[in-house]
C-alpha cells in the first residue's frame, strides 16, 4: 500500500494546510508491528477519546486519553491526557451523555494535541473499545490539519471479548454484553473514574490485558493471532 | 492537573496504611510513579533469592500467597496488603516467593521514593517499623520510646574502645590490628581522633584480596569515606532507620554527630541485632537473681512490654510464645525457689510442679489465671507428705498471685488438697476420669491433660503420661467422648457469615475468641495427639505440626490449623494488651479489615477438623 498516495489524496482536499511536520515524523518513524512476535513483547497504546456525540463525521473531539501497555502492565505517569477545545456549541444531549461541561482552561490546540499523540504511536498497536470510532474521529481531525490518517493497526477490545466467547460467530452475540461497563462488571474492575478519556483508557487497558491472558490460555501466542 | 489514572491510584492507596499516613500532595506524587501490573493466576511476582527491583507492591485486586523455601505458606495477601517491602528495609534479596493465587492486579510502588517519605514522616516510619520490620533478627523498633524501661532495653551502648588507625597505616597492619581485637571493622581517624573513614572485612576482601590494591598500601586507599556520624544517646530505632536510609552498616558516634569532633564510639548493625536479641536473656538473668516478689512483678511487667513490642514488630507467634513461656517458667521457678527457702523439711519428698491449661500448653502471652497442680512421691504416707507440701504450694500460689497471675476461680491450683496428689493418687484420679467419663470428667481432662512439668522431678510427670496412655489403649470409649466434646464448641460464624457474638451479659455483642475459635482448635489438637499417643507436646501449634508429620495425608489441614491458631493467639494478645484484659472478647466491628479477614480465615480449618473428627471417631450425623 502506498501511504503517500493516500496522503496526497487527502491533501488535495485541504490545500489550505501543508502536511504538518509531526505527521511527517510519524510517517518516517512508524514501524509495523512484528505480528509473529510474542504478545508480551509487543507495545500497545490503549486509547480512548471523549467526543461530543456518537457520529465520528460530525462529533467534536474533546479529549484523548491513552496508556502504553507493556509486559502486562503500565505506568500511571505515562498516561497521555490531551484536552481539545470544543468548537461546536455543546448541546444538551451531549452533556447528558458525559455529564460534564467542558472547562476551557485545560485545553490545547488540535495541532498541539496531535503532535503530542503521534510519537506514542510509532511502534505500538492501537487498542480501544470500539476503537474504529476513535480512529475515525482522530483521522477526521488529522485531515483538518492537512495530515494523513493513522497508519497503526488497531485491535478492538469489544471484538476480542466476543471472539473469546464465540470464536465461530462473534457477531451473533448481544452487544449489550460487550459494552465497556458490561466487561468491567464481568472482570470485576471498578468503574470509578469513567467518562474521562484516560480513566476509560485505564479500564480498557486492564480489560485488554485480561482478555489477552484468556486468549493466550486458549492457545494463541503471537501478536498476529490477536487480529 | 493529575490525570485520572493517577487519581484512581491515589484514591485506592489513600485507604490503606502506610499510604494513609501520607499527605495528599505526597501521596499524589507517589501515585504518579505507580506501575500497574497484571498477574495471571499462578504467576510468580518474585522468587526467593531474587534481587529487588525498583518496586514493592500493594495488591489492588486478587490475592497473592507468600511461600518459604520449603514451599510452606508464610502469608496470604489480598486487597490492600503490601507485599515485598521487607527486602528494601532489610537490604536483602527476597526471602519469600510471591505467587498470584488468582487473577491479580498489583500496584508497583517505587521503593526509593517511598523510603524517602518514610524518613520524613514519623507516622509512616512508625508504622513501617512495627509492621514490616524483618522479623526477630532484624527489626526496627518504633521510634518513640517514651517509657524509661524501653530505653533501658533498647538503647544501644556503643563500643567505647574503638579500634582505629591512621590514614597512612599500611593495610596489612590495620588487618592485623582487626584480627588482634577480633573486630570486623577499623575506624580511620586523624591525630585528633576525628573520623575520616572506615575499613571493613568486606573492603579487605573485595578491594585487597580479590582486588588490585596491595597490602602495603595505606588504608586510606580502601577506606569508605566519609563516615556517617550520629550524636550519642539515640534509640535503637533511629539508629536502625539511619542505617536503612543511608544504606550503611556502621555509624560513628561523635559529640553532636558532626564529622569534626572526636570519636566517642562506633555502632554496627550487628550490635543492634545482638542487643535486641539479648532482651529475653537479660530478663531471665534478672528473674533468676530477683529476691522479692515486687521485683518479679516489675519484671513481669517488662515481659508484657516485650510481648507488645514483639507483636508490633510482627515477630512470629512461635517465637513469642516460646520466649514468654520460657520467661513465665522462670518466674514460676523463682517463686518456687523463694517459697522453698521458707518451706518445711521436704527432704523425704520428691515432687513436680505442673502447669496446666494455657500455661501448660505454652500459649500464655498475657497474665491470665494460674492453673497448676503438684505430683509427688514420698517415703511418708500421702497424707503426711501433703501436710508438708500444702503450705508450701499455697505460698507459691500466693506468690504467683502477687506477681500478677490471679488465683484460679475454680481453684485448680497446687495449694488445693484436691490437686496436690501423689503419683499413685493421680493415677487413680485419671483412671476414674477415663473409665467413667461424665461431662465433668471430660472437662477436667481437657484441663489436666495439658499438664507440663515446670519444676522438680520431671520423671513423675513422664510416668503419669505413660499411665494415661496405657489407660487410653484399653478404653476406646473415652476418646470417643472426648471427640464428642471437641465437636460441641459453638460455631464462630452464623449462617450469614457474620461473627456470632454474645447475646447478653457483660460482653454483649462481643465475639468470644477463646470459646468460639481457640478452644475448638486446642480441643481438636489434644484429641488427635492423644489418639496418636504422641506425648510430650502440649503446645497447640506444635501439636498440629507434629500431627502433620504423623499424618502426611492431612498435613495441609494441620498446617492450616497451626497457622490459624497462631493468628488467633496474636489477635488475642494484641487485643488483650490494648484493652488491658485477657483479650478473650473482641468487638468484631472494632477490628480492622485485615484482622477481621485473618480471623475469618482462621475458622476454615475448624470446620474441616470437625469433619475429620466425626469420621475418625465414628460420630454419627451427616458428614
Amino acid at each position: 500500500m502506498n501511504w503517500n498516495n493516500i496522503v496526497s489524496f487527502w491533501r488535495k482536499t485541504n490545500y489550505a494546510h501543508p502536511v504538518p511536520d509531526y505527521y511527517l515524523h510519524y510517517q518516517k518513524n512508524y514501524s509495523k508491528p512484528n505480528w509473529n512476535g510474542r504478545i508480551h513483547e509487543q507495545k500497545f497504546l490503549v486509547l480512548d477519546t471523549e467526543s461530543g456525540g456518537l457520529d465520528p463525521k460530525k462529533s467534536s473531539l474533546l479529549s484523548i486519553g491513552a496508556v502504553t501497555v507493556n509486559q502486562m502492565g503500565f505506568h500511571a505517569n505515562e498516561a497521555i491526557v490531551l484536552h481539545l477545545p470544543n468548537n461546536a456549541p455543546q448541546n444538551q444531549e451531549e452533556v447528558a451523555i458525559h455529564g460534564l461541561v467542558q472547562d476551557g482552561s485545560k485545553t490545547m490546540s488540535i495541532s498541539t494535541a496531535l503532535e503530542q499523540l503521534l510519537p506514542h504511536l510509532y511502534d505500538s498497536i492501537l487498542v480501544g473499545h470500539n476503537i474504529l470510532f476513535d480512529v475515525a474521529l482522530i483521522n477526521r481531525y488529522l485531515k483538518m490539519e492537512g495530515a494523513g490518517p493513522l497508519l497503526n493497526r488497531s485491535l478492538d477490545t469489544a471484538y476480542l471479548a466476543r471472539r473469546l466467547d464465540n470464536p465461530v460467530d462473534p457477531g451473533s452475540l448481544h452487544s449489550r454484553d460487550y459494552t465497556l461497563d458490561a466487561l468491567c462488571k464481568r472482570f470485576g474492575i471498578e468503574t470509578f473514574g469513567r467518562h474521562t478519556a484516560e480513566g476509560d483508557a485505564y479500564i480498557t487497558a486492564l480489560i485488554f490485558i485480561m482478555l489477552t491472558q484468556r486468549l493466550i490460555e486458549k492457545g494463541i501466542t503471537t501478536t498476529g493471532q490477536l487480529r | 492537573m493529575k490525570n485520572e489514572i493517577v487519581h484512581r491510584v491515589y484514591t485506592f492507596l489513600k485507604d490503606y496504611p502506610p499510604f494513609s499516613f501520607l499527605s495528599r500532595a505526597d501521596l499524589l506524587l507517589l501515585s504518579e510513579k505507580v506501575w500497574v501490573k497484571y498477574l495471571p493466576k499462578s504467576t510468580v511476582l518474585f522468587h526467593i533469592g531474587e534481587a529487588t527491583g525498583d518496586y514493592f507492591y500493594i495488591v489492588q485486586k486478587g490475592a497473592l500467597h507468600l511461600y518459604r523455601a520449603d514451599e510452606s505458606l508464610a502469608d496470604s495477601c489480598d486487597e490492600g496488603d503490601v507485599v515485598g517491602i521487607r527486602p528494601f528495609l532489610a537490604k536483602s534479596a527476597y526471602l519469600l516467593k510471591a505467587m498470584a493465587t488468582e487473577e491479580t492486579i498489583v500496584y508497583g510502588i517505587p521503593a526509593q521514593l517511598f523510603l524517602q517519605h518514610m524518613e520524613n514522616n514519623v507516622k509512616v516510619a512508625k508504622y513501617m517499623a512495627s509492621h514490616f520490620a524483618a522479623g526477630v533478627q532484624n527489626y526496627a523498633p518504633s521510634p518513640d520510646s517514651n517509657h524509661a524501661h524501653f530505653t533501658e532495653i533498647f538503647t544501644i551502648h556503643h563500643h567505647t574502645a574503638v579500634v582505629h588507625c591512621q590514614p597512612n597505616t599500611p593495610i596489612r597492619e590495620a588487618a592485623l590490628e582487626m584480627t588482634r581485637k577480633a573486630v570486623g571493622s577499623i575506624l580511620v581517624c586523624d591525630d585528633q581522633m576525628h573520623p575520616l573513614g572506615i575499613v571493613t572485612d568486606k573492603d579487605l576482601r573485595s578491594r585487597v584480596v580479590a582486588g588490585t590494591i596491595g597490602v602495603h598500601e595505606a588504608v586510606s586507599f580502601i577506606m569508605s569515606a566519609p563516615v556517617h556520624c550520629v550524636p550519642p544517646g539515640l534509640s535503637a530505632a533511629s539508629l536502625q532507620m539511619e542505617m536503612v536510609k543511608k544504606n550503611i552498616n556502621h555509624l560513628v558516634v561523635t559529640e553532636g554527630g558532626i564529622q569534626q569532633a572526636a570519636v566517642l564510639g562506633i555502632i554496627s548493625e550487628h550490635d543492634l541485632l545482638v542487643q535486641q536479641g539479648n532482651n529475653p536473656t537479660v530478663l531471665i538473668r534478672q528473674i533468676r537473681s530477683a529476691s522479692s516478689l515486687s521485683q518479679l512483678c516489675l519484671l513481669r511487667d517488662r515481659m508484657e512490654t516485650l510481648t507488645q513490642r514483639y507483636l508490633e514488630q510482627d515477630v512470629s507467634i512461635a517465637f513469642i510464645t516460646e520466649v514468654i513461656s520460657r520467661l513465665n517458667d522462670e518466674i514460676i521457678q523463682r517463686c518456687i525457689f523463694l517459697a522453698l527457702e521458707e518451706a518445711g523439711d521436704l527432704s523425704s519428698i520428691s515432687f513436680c510442679w505442673l502447669s496446666l491449661g494455657s500455661e501448660g500448653r505454652e500459649e500464655q502471652l498475657l497474665r491470665t489465671d494460674q492453673d497448676n497442680a503438684l505430683v509427688f512421691t514420698s517415703s511418708l504416707s500421702d497424707e503426711e507428705a501433703r501436710k508438708i507440701l500444702l503450705p508450701f504450694a499455697q505460698k507459691v500460689n500466693a506468690s504467683l498471685a502477687a506477681v500478677g497471675f490471679e488465683y484460679c476461680p475454680a481453684e485448680m491450683m497446687a495449694g488445693n488438697p484436691m490437686w496436690c496428689l501423689s503419683l499413685e493418687e493421680w493415677k487413680s484420679v485419671f483412671s476414674k476420669w477415663i473409665h467413667q467419663p461424665g461431662e465433668k470428667e471430660i472437662m477436667m481432662c481437657t484441663i489436666f491433660f495439658d499438664y507440663r512439668p515446670v519444676y522438680g522431678n520431671k520423671k513423675l510427670a513422664v510416668e503419669l503420661t505413660h499411665h494415661i496412655f496405657d489407660l487410653l489403649d484399653r478404653q476406646d470409649l473415652f476418646l470417643h467422648l472426648l471427640a464428642k466434646n471437641a465437636l460441641e464448641n459453638p460455631p464462630p460464624l452464623s449462617f450469614f457469615r457474620n461473627f456470632v457474638v454474645e447475646k447478653n451479659g457483660e460482653h454483649k455483642n462481643d465475639f468470644d475468641l477463646k470459646l468460639r475459635a481457640m478452644m475448638p482448635l486446642a480441643d481438636a489438637a489434644r484429641l488427635l495427639i492423644l489418639s496418636k499417643r504422641l506425648g510430650g507436646e502440649n503446645n497447640t501449634v506444635k501439636r498440629y505440626l507434629k500431627m502433620a508429620e504423623a499424618e502426611p495425608e492431612n498435613a495441609a489441614l494441620y498446617q492450616m490449623a497451626a497457622d490459624a491458631y497462631e493468628v488467633l493467639l496474636r489477635i488475642r494478645a494484641s487485643s488483650g494488651l490494648k484493652h488491658k484484659d485477657s483479650g478473650r472478647y473482641v468487638q468484631p466491628e472494632a477490628l480492622d479489615k485485615m484482622v477481621k479477614l485473618h480471623l475469618r480465615n482462621s475458622f476454615i480449618p475448624i470446620d474441616e477438623l470437625h469433619q475429620l473428627i466425626k469420621v475418625r471417631f465414628q460420630l454419627g450425623g451427616r458428614i
